[in-house]
């Protein structure tokens, strides 16, 4: 069995059989550094995680939209046994203003953070292909 | 007990339970046979009175649970008026219940049995069989959005609201480190409990680090047990001291597994439970003489004694180093051993919890036994809790 690639077929199907279309375009957009979301037209509010119908008003009238950059570290931890990155798998809620809560990779030594710093996205790529959102402190 | 309530108390006919262990020295059936032949003999009725039986998947994402009801009803020969199983998380054990409560207020059945299991086994199966099984367990109980940022257990999210915790409150690791030994103490006396060997807050201190600031000792393990209870009509005799169940609330957030749309260190799930709870059974949680607490890490209990409202906002790390959740305490919590150090088969927690409750109000606790409680309650939850039970029982 080739595991990277068993990884990478059932991750994909796991995306839109346990997600819907929108999770699998997220990650796709991010793929294309694009950090983005669907936005709905009636609400005018970010659907976060991504949707195809906006939870609020039930409405599946959306349009995708770049997320903000920059936001706010909440709270953030490691892993000291990582199931699936390699050490240190730092992560993190971060605050984004307008859109709330996210959690993330953090992509920065853990005793370097504290709460309440504001934080940038960037983009990874891991071994199974896909594209993850991280954010790292702004210098 | 006080008169005109909004709930129709429930009797507690008959419990029992296994020890807690961390692999099963029986088989599944074997398991559900001891609990279920045991709860039967406690409340004095034959296996031919269970009008509904209801039951948890024997496993947390394990062996096959599908039909597992109706196997288990054809094992034991029941002819039944309510066959079901059912899953929430953590709150499964709770949802049994309910439901099993509910078909006796609603006097269609008279007596109903509730079994839960939970069993861990290391998987067996091959690579080729367990990595696409994997993935999609990861996907769907964590979802697709969690799941891809490594989150494998729930472990490193409640370490997110521990560290939260201690920013919010100004509580140190020490502080959670005294509450793990606190529910070792109490483990010492319960001879069901997993973890019976003594501890101090520096054990807990130089346990290994899982996810700052969680350390080995702050969590609870994977674990193997289960339990039964027989619920009846509040009208049928019972051959031993009577225990009711007197109020019931539950509340399910719009989340599952963090609740990113509100805080991470206070539930409304687990205060809106409460709060219905207390209403409908008409008491105050200073009412509450025994507890047990659904806290799966050192730190979420301690934020779980507050939003139960036992004690103020930030104030539960100092309660429990002045001992007033120990036996001879105000409030005494999880005289188990509670969930780090009795065990924690999540499927089959609540129950445990139930069956504690249940035979500290009948004084049976034998070394571990609170002094003449006459109200108990009960807490569970499911995800990070995202939705939450709390049980009122009273003695007779």
């Amino acid at each position: 069995m080739d595991i990277s690639e068993t990884i990478k077929k059932y991750t994909l199907n796991a995306l839109e059989h346990f997600g819907d279309k929108a999770s699998l375009e997220f990650f796709q957009r991010l793929k294309n550094r694009e950090f983005s979301a669907p936005k709905c037209r009636h609400c005018d509010k970010f659907i976060f995680p991504p949707r195809r119908f906006c939870p609020r008003c039930f409405n599946e009238d959306i349009f995708w939209t770049n997320l903000p950059e920059k936001g706010i570290l909440y709270a953030f931890t490691q892993q000291e046994r990582a199931i699936r990155f390699s050490k240190p798998d730092v992560i993190g809620i971060v605050d984004l203003n307008g859109v709330g809560m996210i959690l993330t990779k953090i992509d920065a030594p853990i005793d370097s953070l504290r709460i309440g710093m504001t934080v940038q996205v960037g983009f990874i790529e891991i071994e199974n292909g896909m594209f993850l959102h991280q954010f790292s402190p702004v210098k | 007990m006080k008169k005109s309530r909004k709930f129709q108390p429930v009797q507690i006919l008959g419990c029992a339970m296994t020890r807690v262990t961390r692999a099963p020295a029986k088989s599944i059936k074997e398991m559900a046979y001891e609990v279920f032949s045991e709860a039967i003999k406690d409340a004095g009725i034959s296996k031919d009175d269970i009008e509904g039986l209801f039951v948890t998947p024997p496993n947390f994402p394990g062996p096959p649970s599908f039909m597992f009801g109706c196997e288990l009803a054809d094992y034991f020969q029941l002819k039944l008026k309510s066959l079901n199983l059912v899953e929430c998380g953590g709150n499964t054990s709770t949802a049994a219940i309910h439901y099993a409560i509910d078909e006796i207020i609603l006097k269609r059945n008279r007596i109903n049995a509730v079994i839960s299991i939970d069993v861990r086994f290391d998987p067996q199966m091959d690579l080729e069989f367990l990595l696409p099984q994997g993935i999609y367990l990861l996907s769907s109980i964590y979802g697709v959005h969690l799941s891809q940022y490594g989150i494998g257990t729930p472990l490193p999210l409640y370490a997110l609201g521990a560290q939260r915790y201690m920013h919010e409150s100004n509580i140190t690791e020490e502080d959670a480190a005294r509450l793990a030994v606190t529910l070792r103490e109490n483990a010492l006396k319960n001879p069901n409990a997993q973890y019976r060997d003594p501890i101090t807050v520096e054990d807990v201190m130089k346990s290994p680090m899982i996810s700052p600031p969680l350390k080995l000792l702050d969590c609870t393990s994977f674990s193997t047990a289960a339990g039964a209870c027989i619920f009846a009509d509040k009208d049928i005799r019972s051959k031993k001291t009577s225990v009711f169940v007197t109020g019931l609330g539950e509340f399910h957030n719009n989340s599952s597994f963090i609740p990113l749309n509100d805080s991470i260190t206070s539930f409304p799930s687990v205060k809106e439970s409460a709060r219905e709870a207390y209403g409908v059974a008409g008491v105050k949680p200073s009412d509450i003489d025994v507890a047990e607490i659904y806290g799966v890490f050192s730190f979420t209990e301690l934020m779980l004694y507050e939003d139960i409202g036992f004690f103020k906002r930030g104030s539960a790390a100092g309660a429990v180093r002045e001992g007033m959740t120990k036996i001879d305490g105000e409030i005494p919590i999880n005289m188990s051993g509670g969930r780090l150090s009795l065990g924690h088969p999540a499927l089959a927690t609540p129950m445990l919890e139930l069956v504690e409750i249940t035979r500290q109000l009948r004084g049976e606790c034998g070394e571990r036994q609170v002094k003449n409680p006459k109200t108990g309650l009960v807490h569970s939850e499911h995800g990070m809790l995202d939705g939450s039970t709390v049980l009122i029982l009273e003695r007779g």
